[in-house]
């Protein structure tokens, strides 16, 4: 009888003790820690206004990538959560996913699911707008990227809904953006 | 038989306005417009994907090759002669580059397929051409007039010549009622349509050609070695996907060497990037517009093809109550009454109705009739409800360094990445430099469209744009797309509806497209 509450103290103590080194020992470095600096970085990325539906920045903190790609997936990452500004909306829409993103000789490929297709408006101005609120967001926060390149599913489709060509890289688009 | 089905083809394709369909085994179908099937052209990536058949082309040498099983045929664009199974044949139309892509005619086709067990198949009710691996068509008739009959289905024991001496028919008869490519693959089972003997429709049937025919079913009938490869691929028709088209189009891009020596040509012999040197493709595009002939400077402007965007299975962006491919269709449909009322300007419209046009084959179709200026005609959306405007767009000056130079890395771009699409590729940058070429002429006209439009519909101005507009790259004269409006905007979608609205848009686009028209003529004279 004695032994048993003896036994049970033991394990009582054994869980608290390793509750309290699990909260005072280092977390051992994961995925996140091999990927990202502890630092922060201030990005801003582009939505649509719901005025003109011209592009406006918004500022966000990212965890500082150690390699631009990491960095370049937490932007459409943030771009995919949309906007917190009321005047503001998201220029993708709903449920698109991001497959990847690739860097590769200074292009950024952004890899979304194919519901950036499915579930697009249509529309040029839509459609400017989806593609330069990625490019815009990427390039202006990665200065070592050239341009960027759309993918849906892992191809190159031929337009988002009928405009505007993908097969060729995007730059920083100024006009786009309201002043 | 094959020439009487192309008789047929080319006298019902002359009776169909539409667009004609190319049937594959599944529920999607490749559609080609009108002015292809008109022109008895059928585009060469989709007809290879459909026929399930490898393709090489090299725009280089202008030499292509479709394979498929043992048997082979070998084209060159321009050219009217081919390789058929080492056998040089004839032919009476050569295939034709139009933009960069390739267009087969039908009688290479027709070839092709009656060597590798194809069957084709004209239904001219539904205006299809429907390629099956079936000896017997799955639609029994090729003449609308001959629909009474009944079916026959074919038993063991029974061969085509047996059935025919049952009815008292012809074999040539029965093969080309049945669209039967084959007589000697006709299997139990099938079902073989018998006319309605003595009836005149049958009679007329028999009269179109028939010493040819029977020409052609003579050989026909000579024994057949069996094919194994073959027969085990008769398990249906060919049915061709959208998807399958998607990737024929990549698959079939590049594997011939033709596309390294077309790139590194392009980027000049030192093998760098043109990031701001382009005088060699510069050059490729001179020769390319020279070829073409450039009207404008010649003759003016005399005609012009007016693209109603999206179509058919494609609504465009769609407001409440309308869809943005039936707005713009109204509009292209006044706007060529409207222009051709006013001058003597030619107005090609891409589509007269609800169907959908590929893109590429919208410009082709400005290409391929040599327009003066081309015209696309859209209604805007965007995310935004209250956006508004009227607005203008012309193909991007992709001026900047920094975009030359980013189209450059993607070009050099590694294996992992669109390495297929090369060879699409390169001839992408000659018409994007064409269009180039016609930079001043598109923003000259976008201007005057913004500034008609906008002092007469009171609308607000958005202005003139560049964007990398599909349906504007390969364009081989101006070419400017306009966006009448914004459809997911309450206000613009109850104007894009009220029809004064919309004849005052028309007449002012007609307007200022006269103005145009007027402006540089004057300055060619001076």
């Amino acid at each position: 009888m004695k032994k048993e509450r003896g036994a049970g103290t033991f394990l009582f103590f054994l869980v608290i003790a390793i509750g309290l080194a699990a909260l005072f020992f280092p977390k051992p470095e994961g995925e996140q820690g091999l990927l990202f600096d502890k630092e922060k970085k201030k990005v801003k990325i582009f939505f649509v206004d719901k005025e003109e539906g011209l592009l406006i920045s918004e500022e966000r903190s990212i965890l500082k990538g150690k390699k631009p790609v990491d960095e370049a997936r937490e932007i459409i990452k943030e771009l995919l959560s949309g906007p917190t500004c009321s005047w503001l909306q998201s220029a993708i829409p709903e449920n698109v996913k991001l497959r990847e993103v690739y860097i590769h000789k200074q292009i950024a490929y952004v890899d979304l699911s194919k519901d950036i297709v499915e579930n697009h408006p249509g529309g040029s101005s839509a459609e400017l707008c989806t593609i330069y609120s990625i490019t815009n967001s990427l390039t202006l926060n990665l200065p070592e990227l050239l341009g960027v390149k759309i993918l849906v599913e892992g191809k190159s489709p031929e337009t988002l809904a009928g405009h505007i060509a993908l097969d060729e890289p995007f730059i920083f688009n100024e006009e786009m953006v309201k002043r | 038989m094959k020439k009487t089905l192309l008789f047929l083809l080319i006298t019902t394709l002359a009776f169909c306005e539409e667009s004609i369909r190319l049937v594959g085994y599944d529920t999607q179908q490749f559609i080609i417009s009108s002015w292809l099937s008109k022109e008895n052209l059928l585009p060469m990536k989709e007809t290879a994907s459909i026929l399930e058949a490898r393709l090489d082309y090299n725009p280089i040498t202008k030499e292509g090759t479709l394979s498929k099983g043992k048997s082979s045929i070998k084209f060159w664009a321009e050219r009217s002669e081919a390789i058929l199974d080492e056998k040089k044949v004839l032919l009476d139309h050569s295939p034709k580059v139009v933009a960069g892509r390739v267009y087969l005619p039908l009688e290479l086709v027709e070839k092709f397929c009656a060597k590798s067990g194809v069957n084709i198949c004209l239904n001219p009710e539904k205006e299809e051409l429907i390629f099956t691996k079936e000896a017997v068509c799955p639609i029994p008739l090729n003449n609308k007039e001959s629909k009474e009959g009944f079916w026959h289905k074919v038993e063991k024991g029974e061969n085509l010549w047996r059935i025919a001496q049952q009815y008292n028919l012809s074999i040539p008869t029965l093969t080309s009622l049945n669209n039967i490519s084959d007589p000697t693959r006709v299997k139990v089972g099938d079902k073989i349509f018998i006319p309605q003997i003595g009836l005149p429709q049958t009679s007329t049937i028999r009269d179109q050609g028939s010493g040819i025919r029977d020409q052609g079913i003579s050989s026909n009938l000579e024994p057949r070695t069996p094919n194994p490869d073959l027969d085990d691929q008769i398990s249906g028709k060919i049915l061709i996907t959208n998807k399958d088209v998607q990737a024929a189009r990549k698959d079939t891009a590049v594997e011939s060497k033709g596309v390294q020596i077309t790139n590194k040509d392009i980027q000049g012999t030192d093998g760098k990037i043109p990031a701001t040197n382009r005088e060699a493709k510069i050059a490729k595009i001179d020769s390319l517009i020279e070829k073409r002939g450039s009207p404008i400077s010649r003759f003016g402007i005399k005609r012009i093809v007016i693209d109603a965007g999206h179509g058919g299975k494609d609504p465009g962006a769609c407001g409440r109550t309308i869809k943005e491919k039936d707005v713009v269709l109204q509009i292209a449909k006044r706007l060529k009454e409207k222009i051709e009322e006013e001058s003597g300007i030619e107005v090609i419209l891409t589509r007269d109705d609800d169907y959908y046009v590929p893109l590429p084959e919208r410009t082709a179709l400005a290409n391929y009739k040599k327009a003066d200026l081309f015209v696309s005609i859209h209604a805007n959306a965007a995310f935004s409800k209250r956006a508004t405007g009227f607005e203008v767009f012309h193909l991007s000056t992709a001026a900047s360094d920094k975009e030359a130079e980013a189209l450059a890395e993607s070009e050099n771009k590694s294996i992992r990445f669109d390495e297929k699409e090369l060879k699409d590729y390169t001839h992408q940058i000659l018409a994007d430099m064409a269009q180039q070429g016609f930079l001043k002429e598109s923003v000259e006209l976008a201007s005057i469209i913004q500034k008609e439009v906008v002092s007469r519909l009171d609308m607000k101005a958005r202005g003139v744009k560049s964007a990398n507009f599909y349906v504007l790259k390969d364009a081989l004269m101006p070419a400017v797309l306009v966006e009448t409006g914004f459809i997911s905007n309450g206000y613009e979608e109850s104007r894009l509806k009220d029809k004064k609205f919309l004849a005052l848009m028309t007449d002012s686009l007609c307007d200022a497209i006269l103005k145009y028209k007027e402006s540089y003529e004057t300055a060619l004279k001076e």
